[in-house]
């Protein structure tokens, strides 16, 4: 038992020494204001909508008395700030409203499109690190000699020109494109979209589809699922891929030519222990800018999502807007915004376990 | 720093001062080189396609070629039909000729990415430049100061996309609404390089002098602390201009942007998406291609503009060091 205590407690004492900094403290301190802000914002939205609100989300035929009386579930005859009370308080207890196009509460309709997105934009971002990083680290630190010095310069210029391409296509466009080349043309994937015959959709466990086929040991299942996700996850790898690498390169040789690494090559070390070193000291705004894609995806990467009929949480999101259903759209821009905002905080944790001089 | 110091701050007042003024107009005109040249190049041809791409169409047809069609004209029973004599890059579904569309879709692309980064700059810069100018001083100021940065954070961490469509659907889809939601995507962003550059510029031996001097905060900001605080705004202004005709792209291929037939990149990639699944490509492929170009060569042009700035800084670098040396 205190064996246990002991190793747990081994385990937890990085994130305790970090609790007790003071940047780490100003920075959870700030996270309720920026929460509180979030809500005000998500919550004028709403009234920004001209005309009446129950107009637009019951539709042209609706009678007075249908619309008396969502006015009345909606609390509308309320005056404003305590509308306001009552949405703050709904969301306490985690009540984000009902969807008025799918009938059912937005809680629920989360939990069914967020796996989706979720699985597919954490392995497009984890494909994204495994290709890019290791490109990176090579690129920002070229060899001086030897005969690989010339096969590091070209690479270096090859990848600061896909660096540039990768931030001026549109993700949409590039997601169109493949399905023209491997679709159309060589026929080599899947159809996007439609996964199964209809009736012939897998047993749900997590919500995630390649983690529950896995469970469930249905191969075939797995097999459609990953081939289906080649083509949206080879687009954000591509298109996303390129400020990570960019980055990884900037930050990488600007450390190349700091002293220590100087001093290090001059003792002769191993290039592959210089890089393990410079890498360290570069990661800091790697990470920041991992952040900030991952970030960005969850509602970002929407036109993919739509494209390739992925029916995910981004989707969803951009559904109920153009469906009017308002009620459902704030409560997507409100999760969107809290993710956000919690991969930001994770960040600056991640920073300050890097770098003791930012925990003070 | 004691009063006998003051002439030497004066002294570096006018070195390092002047020196940040002119470092900014040296970032823009300095020495253009051969890259430089191609993507002023580059901006001239879209601008210049600003301007007369949607006549070039008409003036063909005026000309007696077969080629020449309006932006928004039908050609009734020739609907996606490949590239051709006629149709240089073939029709789209509807029939319209993809060519004069793509010749004629970088104006309001354009034109709404200018407005949208003019008014996130006219905005974004004044606020930033407040924030860092009286942060950290008495308590109502620094509280405003954060107000207003904690603000541009929210803003940050709104889905931008879902954020600009929801604006749209909510306002009515019109130009102007686009434009708006485009500015406030991108305030945030010149906001904060404003503070961040002003947090040191006010801090310079210079400001020192010209307050003991006597100017006033307002002489103070804004003939001294403002010029010298936006040379990162500019230099970030082509990456924006960029990334907004990408967002405007994408907004009209939800179809929350730009409303058809009026001839847009995005909405015109919108029209092909379903024949790229059957394999008609030209619908999609050629205004995807002008969209990329487009932002790439403004994406060069911040390269360009990146490095000088990164060279002007060197200089300053090296000749701040000279005069910390000799006050020193």
């Amino acid at each position: 038992m205190t064996l246990i205590a002991k190793g747990l407690n081994a385990l937890l004492s990085p994130f305790k020494a970090m609790l007790s900094s003071p940047f780490i403290r100003r920075r959870l301190l700030f996270f309720l204001p920026q929460l509180f802000i979030v809500t005000i914002i998500t919550f004028i939205l709403l009234k920004l909508v001209p005309g009446d609100i129950v107009d637009v989300l019951l539709g042209g035929l609706s009678t007075e008395v249908q619309r008396n009386s969502l006015r009345e579930d909606l609390g509308l005859n309320d005056p404003v700030i305590s509308q306001y009370f009552t949405y703050i308080n709904g969301l306490v207890h985690g009540d984000l409203g009902k969807s008025f196009f799918t009938g059912q509460s937005v809680a629920h309709d989360f939990r069914d499109r967020l796996p989706a997105t979720l699985e597919f934009i954490t392995t497009a971002l984890v494909v994204a690190l495994l290709i890019m990083i290791p490109l990176g680290i090579r690129a920002g630190s070229p060899k001086q000699t030897g005969w690989t010095a010339k096969l590091d310069r070209a690479l270096s210029k090859v990848v600061t020109f896909y660096g540039l391409l990768a931030g001026s296509l549109a993700d949409f466009w590039l997601a169109l494109i493949l399905i023209f080349l491997f679709y159309a043309t060589a026929d080599i994937v899947p159809e996007p979209g439609g996964y199964f015959a209809l009736g012939a959709e897998p047993e749900k466990t997590t919500g995630f589809n390649v983690i529950d086929s896995i469970i469930h040991g249905d191969g075939g299942a797995l097999k459609s699922y990953v081939g289906h996700m080649v083509l949206p996850v080879a687009t954000l790898v591509f298109v996303y891929g390129g400020p990570i690498l960019k980055m990884t390169i900037t930050s990488m040789a600007e450390i190349q030519s700091s002293a220590y690494v100087e001093n290090a090559r001059g003792m002769g070390l191993k290039t592959g222990t210089i890089r393990w070193m410079q890498f360290r000291n570069a990661l800091p705004p790697i990470i920041t800018i991992i952040g900030v894609i991952y970030g960005f995806l969850l509602g970002g990467a929407v036109l993919v999502e739509r494209i390739f009929s992925l029916n995910g949480f981004g989707n969803y999101g951009v559904e109920s807007v153009l469906q009017n259903d308002f009620l459902a759209a704030q409560s997507f821009m409100l999760v969107a915004a809290i993710w956000v905002m919690l991969v930001y905080l994770i960040v600056d944790i991640a920073h300050a376990a890097l770098d003791p001089r930012i925990r003070l | 720093m004691t009063t006998t110091d003051t002439s030497e701050t004066v002294d570096s007042f006018a070195a390092s001062g002047d020196g940040r003024i002119h470092g900014l107009r040296r970032m823009l005109f300095r020495k253009p080189g051969l890259t430089t040249a191609a993507v002023y190049g580059g901006v001239g041809i879209i601008l210049l396609l600003t301007v007369i791409g949607p006549s070039i169409g008409p003036w063909l047809a005026d000309a007696g070629c077969a080629c020449g069609w309006g932006s928004e004209q039908i050609d009734s029973g020739h609907a996606l039909e490949g590239p051709s004599g006629t149709h240089f890059f073939g029709t789209d579904r509807s029939g319209q000729d993809v060519f004069s569309r793509v010749l004629a879709a970088p104006r309001i692309n354009l034109v709404i990415a200018l407005a949208a980064t003019a008014l996130s700059v006219v905005i974004g810069v004044p606020l930033g430049l407040l924030a860092g100018y009286i942060g950290g001083r008495a308590l109502a100021a620094t509280a405003t100061s954060e107000l207003i940065m904690r603000f541009m954070d929210v803003l940050q961490s709104f889905p931008l996309f879902v954020f600009a469509v929801v604006l749209v659907a909510v306002r009515g889809q019109s130009t102007e609404i686009v434009i708006i939601a485009l500015t406030i995507v991108n305030l945030p962003v010149f906001a904060r390089l404003a503070r961040a550059e002003m947090l040191t510029v006010r801090e310079q031996p210079y400001a020192d002098a010209a307050r003991i001097l006597g100017h006033g905060n307002f002489r103070l900001i804004f003939r001294h602390l403002a010029p010298n605080s936006v040379a990162s705004s500019v230099a970030t202004v082509p990456m924006v201009i960029g990334f907004v005709i990408l967002f405007t792209a994408s907004l009209s291929f939800v179809g929350a942007g730009v409303k058809p037939p009026t001839a847009e990149l995005g909405g015109m990639i919108r029209v092909g998406a379903n024949n790229m699944v059957t394999g008609e490509w030209w619908p999609s492929v050629f205004p995807g291609v002008a969209l990329g170009l487009m932002v790439l060569i403004f994406a060069f042009a911040a390269q360009d503009i990146a490095a000088r700035m990164r060279a002007v800084k060197r200089a300053e670098g090296l000749m701040s060091a000279e005069t910390s040396v000799e006050a020193g």
